[in-house]
């Protein structure tokens, strides 16, 4: 487990920066656009995806574990099943972001292998830190991409930018319901100590200013 | 195309606009029928207990048209071209009261008068900055005490509950440490209570008392008992989950109406609802409307509906492009003075606490008038020119703060992934506080609603597109609440405290206003005082595009309010809807 989780937001750690520009930072998404093909698509269904191939699902898997970390004692989004949560909204409702994930997954994996040789699951917890503060901080370069339906339309809903279109999908897959996919064994919402759905509290409950204990509940089990 | 039986009122879209006077024509005598392009869902049926899900109906907007059917565009000045964007507004019978918050209030006395009001607490000279800016301030061609008694219809119908704060002009007469004290004279009590208090209220409510200030519990548009309203409908209390605002209630508590006004339409035996019926044009001729053109959605199929007297009930952008799409707009006013909110932001923690935000609907909620309206003018009197500003803000403590609504509320400095952002959230979600901070935005000369040129929906009609832009008193004001709401926190006892007091001009916050402007002159407003249009005088506007000006305050009970005036004008003659300039 990584103890590094915000060395790149205290700027303080310059031999990890130096290192993202070597490597990791080299990964511009403008550099993926040809690399690209359908035909490339696995079809080798892992984890019971929908939408996904085994190597996106291991890169976004990996981003996740990153952007809510966990462990076994501490789960995160990968305990959460995040990742299984946005391949269900991407094979529905949110269809009109599958090629904005195909591309950039896609991409992502192309650089580390062409120009680093490496897969995804030779990073460690640190160079994946890197590697999702690197795609943080191409927020603009990814606009001018317009690979993202809601930024071509300036619909001001929704994520706009690459990254935090992940990201809020992650969180999405922590904190929903866990009829969607995510949240599994409510793990997401025990981090928060949220009970979810609830049809009373009562004014005890309302009226304490210590955390609740109220048992976790989908709707699914109303 | 077919054409349906004549009817004597025809309504287009059923919401708050509409439904009091659906009610109150059909139990008239007068035939009715409402065309509602969106579906009818029933409590019972779709809303338990699938509304209990934050990830549908509020990340993903459930009861929300999709952009491409609902086209908007938005820019701020007119040599911009506008490019597309969202707004956030239901498409369902009952319109945005079926997923609202049920804050629900009447407007001041001086909400009624706002330019005289100023002007003889302010002089013309403090005022200068506000015609540079353009600002279009208006009275109203109505007054309070005239509305007083269909603002009870209203709370005794429909359903809201309150403490009184001035009843017959006694201040807080029930409770002396409850109710409004700044709120407009009412004849009589609430029907019921409002929600009661919950961790998030209490620490609010605290920290307004600390600073002297009048706390009360904002009057709520849902049951605290089992209520039967004077139309023999009858529904159960609120039992304090969640899913509110953005949701429909699956208890049936929250009054909205679908439920509270619906079935005494129904119930009359003259009223038709046609739901999926979508309204693409008002025929008329020599200044009557004769028929409005519709597709049944179910179908495909188009009609025209034939009526006597006309009703747009739809929400303001949908009433305004359809009367420039049907070529009504004898004097080039419609569109005009429109307004929305562009509101700052306060957020804290409190570290000595939990108070589980999560819990109770969002208008469990404490709040003060002491900076809305004119209530702080001696104030504001003393402030230097350059952060002078007129009216002022609501600000209030709300409830249901889901993860899913919460999870960006994160204070500069804190990142917002990692292990880091993981620890934040697990030990401070539940201390949240995030303030609502309702800014009254002023109309302007250039701030409108016309017809796009570029844009337009799948029927070919074109989309709305909004021109707006703030002016310093929006800024102004932005950065004086924030200021206080500052204060109220962290007299509350708030451990960090974010925000923004600065402002930006947006083209839709939910309370769109204006475009009709109602007034005392036909050269200079779009109806009279009963929202009639002036050029067509059988044609009626229901809802807040009439309003001249706007409110610190939320605008559906004084939609509601008008939409039972004016239908009482019908019924009572006290409009003639062949010929406008002729009623009393």
């Amino acid at each position: 487990m990584s103890t590094h989780d915000d060395t790149r937001h205290d700027g303080s750690e310059w031999s990890r920066r130096t290192f993202l520009k070597r490597s990791a930072g080299a990964l511009a998404l403008l550099a993926v656009q040809g690399a690209f093909r359908f035909d490339a698509l696995a079809q080798e269904q892992q984890r019971g995806y929908q939408f996904f191939n085994r190597s996106e699902g291991e890169l976004l898997e990996a981003l996740a574990g990153r952007i809510w970390p966990g462990d076994a004692q501490d789960p995160g989004a990968i305990e959460a099943g995040a990742v299984h949560y946005i391949d269900r909204a991407l094979a529905g409702p949110y269809a009109s972001y599958q090629r904005s994930y195909r591309v950039i997954l896609h991409g992502l994996n192309e650089q580390l292998r062409q120009r680093f040789g490496v897969s995804v699951r030779e990073l460690d917890d640190d160079q994946l830190d890197l590697l999702v503060g690197e795609l943080e901080d191409q927020d603009e370069e990814d606009d001018e991409l317009g690979l993202l339906p809601g930024r071509e339309l300036e619909l001001g809903l929704g994520p706009d930018s690459t990254f935090q279109m992940i990201r809020q999908h992650v969180m999405e897959g922590v904190f929903s319901d866990p009829i969607y996919g995510g949240n599994r064994n409510f793990v997401g919402w025990r981090a928060v100590n949220y009970p979810g759905a609830h049809y009373v509290y009562t004014a005890e409950e309302q009226q304490v200013f210590e955390p609740l204990t109220k048992p976790y509940q989908s709707v699914a089990d109303l | 195309m077919a054409e349906q039986p004549r009817k004597d009122v025809v309504i287009v879209g059923y919401g708050a606009g509409s439904g009091p006077a659906s009610v109150e024509l059909a139990r008239a005598g007068y035939s009715v029928v409402a065309l509602e392009r969106g579906p009818h869902w029933t409590a019972q049926r779709d809303f338990t207990p699938s509304q209990l899900d934050t990830l549908r109906w509020v990340t993903r907007d459930g009861m929300i048209p999709d952009f491409d059917r609902m086209p908007m565009t938005f820019r701020e000045n007119q040599d911009e071209e506008a490019v597309p964007t969202a707004y956030l507004m239901s498409t369902l019978v009952g319109g945005a009261t079926v997923h609202w918050s049920g804050q629900s209030w009447r407007f001041f006395e001086d909400d009624f008068r706002m330019k005289s009001t100023v002007e003889e607490l302010y002089g013309q000279e403090r005022l200068r900055y506000l015609e540079e800016d353009g600002a279009s301030i208006a009275d109203w061609p109505i007054s309070y005490d005239e509305v007083e008694p269909y603002y009870e219809r209203v709370e005794t119908h429909v359903g809201i509950g309150g403490w009184p704060g001035n009843i017959q002009g006694r201040i807080r007469p029930v409770r002396a440490d409850e109710g409004n004290p700044f709120e407009a004279p009412r004849e009589n009590d609430y029907p019921f209570r409002p929600l009661r208090e919950n961790a998030t209220t209490l620490t609010y409510r605290y920290g307004a008392l600390e600073l002297g200030l009048h706390p009360f519990h904002v009057p709520t548009a849902i049951l605290t008992r089992p209520y039967l309203s004077p139309y023999g409908i009858s529904r159960p209390p609120c039992t304090y989950c969640t899913f509110c605002t953005g949701h429909g209630c699956w208890n049936a508590s929250k009054s909205d109406t679908r439920v509270s006004l619906l079935p005494a339409a129904v119930a009359t035996g003259n009223f038709e609802l046609r739901p999926g019926c979508h309204v693409t044009r008002i025929n008329h001729q020599n200044g009557r409307v004769e028929s409005v053109e519709y597709v049944d959605t179910n179908t495909g199929e188009v009609h025209t509906q034939p009526g006597e007297i006309f009703l747009l009930g739809a929400y303001t952008f949908q009433n305004v492009r359809l009367l420039l799409h049907s070529g009504i707009d004898a004097n080039g006013k419609v569109g005009q003075h429109f307004m929305t909110r562009s509101s700052p932001s306060a957020n804290a923690i409190f570290n000595d606490r939990y108070l589980n935000g999560f819990n109770g609907p969002a208008v469990q909620r404490q709040g003060i008038d002491d900076f809305n309206g004119e209530v702080a003018h001696e104030r504001k009197l003393e402030l230097p020119d350059d952060e002078f500003f007129i009216r002022g803000a609501f600000m209030g403590s709300p409830s249901q703060r889901n993860p899913l609504e919460t999870y960006d509320q994160v204070p500069p400095g804190v990142p917002t992934w990692g292990r880091e952002y993981k620890r934040y959230l697990s030990e401070n979600l539940n201390r949240y506080i995030g303030l609502q901070l309702l800014t009254e935005p002023l109309p302007y000369e250039h701030s409108r609603i016309d017809l796009d040129p570029n844009y337009s929906d799948q029927y070919g009609v074109p989309a709305a597109r909004v021109t707006r832009r703030i002016g310093q008193n929006e800024r102004r004001m932005g950065r004086f609440i924030f200021d206080r709401a500052v204060e109220i926190l962290r007299a509350a006892g708030a451990s960090q405290i974010w925000g923004s007091g600065e402002v930006e001009a947006t083209p839709s916050m939910t309370h769109d206003t204006g475009g009709l402007r109602m007034g005392e002159d036909p050269g200079d407003s779009v109806t009279n005082r009963y929202c009639q249009m002036w050029d067509v005088p059988n044609l009626f506007i229901g809802g807040g595009a009439v309003f001249p000006t706007m409110a610190g305050k939320n605008p559906t009970q004084t939609i509601w309010m008008l939409s039972y005036w004016l239908a009482d004008a019908i019924v009572q003659g006290r409009v003639d809807v062949d010929d406008a300039e002729s009623f009393s």
